[in-house]
């Protein structure tokens, strides 16, 4: 990752597995509500909005037990369709090295509203992140570039 | 100190990160402190056993394509 003021540029997450390489646009983010986590997120365009696993969003008691007024929504994936309910997230910080890059409060995110909704991340959609930065994906170089507006 | 990230990414460098495919996973100080098959499960192991850091917790994903 390489930084200056207003600029990070993130190398995409690269491993092998079954005999492939394996590369992914993902970047260090830090949750916080209830409880705080640590965990990567998905920089996706094609995304209009920014969506938080079931399970990571349980951990730091972002639904609270009583669901039955939450708003929801719902989302279509590849894979079909599903619910989600819309909440509000206290903190997300974007991380850069060890250090908050930028960070966003009381921000609106659609958690599915099931753990069988199979997200390994979270996926940063066009409703936050995009609004406060540039954000440039230089494929042949596995990397994303994000310039604070 | 380098960040859990940049240590998840030396791993996948190295070749380290496979093994872990389809787990979720809870770094603290650059140590794979758990390995779990739920993420709540990881977050309460991390927490357990270091009840004043905040866990980096990461699953590790197939190559399955996903587009939302």
């Amino acid at each position: 990752m390489s930084n200056n003021a207003d600029t990070i540029t993130c190398k995409y997450l690269a491993y092998r597995f079954s005999q492939k390489f394996i590369r992914l646009p993902l970047i260090h983010v830090y949750l916080k509500a209830e409880l705080e986590v640590q965990t990567d997120a998905l920089v996706d365009s094609g995304s209009t909005t920014t969506f938080i696993p079931y399970e990571i969003a349980e951990s730091i008691d972002l639904l609270p037990e009583d669901r039955r007024d939450l708003p929801e929504s719902g989302a279509r994936a590849a894979a079909g369709e599903f619910k989600t309910y819309i909440v509000n997230l206290p903190v997300l910080q974007v991380i850069k090295g060890a250090h908050a890059f930028d960070t966003f409060r009381n921000i609106s995110v659609q958690v599915p509203q099931s753990e069988r909704v199979p997200l390994p991340y979270a996926i940063l959609g066009r409703d936050h992140i995009f609004r406060h930065f540039d954000i440039t994906f230089h494929e042949n170089r596995k990397k994303v570039t994000f310039h604070r507006l | 100190m380098k960040s859990a990230f940049e240590y998840v990414m030396e791993m996948g460098e190295k070749n380290e990160l496979g093994k872990y495919v389809g787990y979720w996973i809870a770094i603290v100080d650059n140590k794979v402190v758990a390995k779990e098959k739920d993420a709540r499960e990881a977050f309460a192991k991390a927490k357990e056993l270091h009840p004043d850091k905040v866990p980096f917790i990461m699953k590790v994903p197939t190559e399955t394509v996903m587009l939302l």
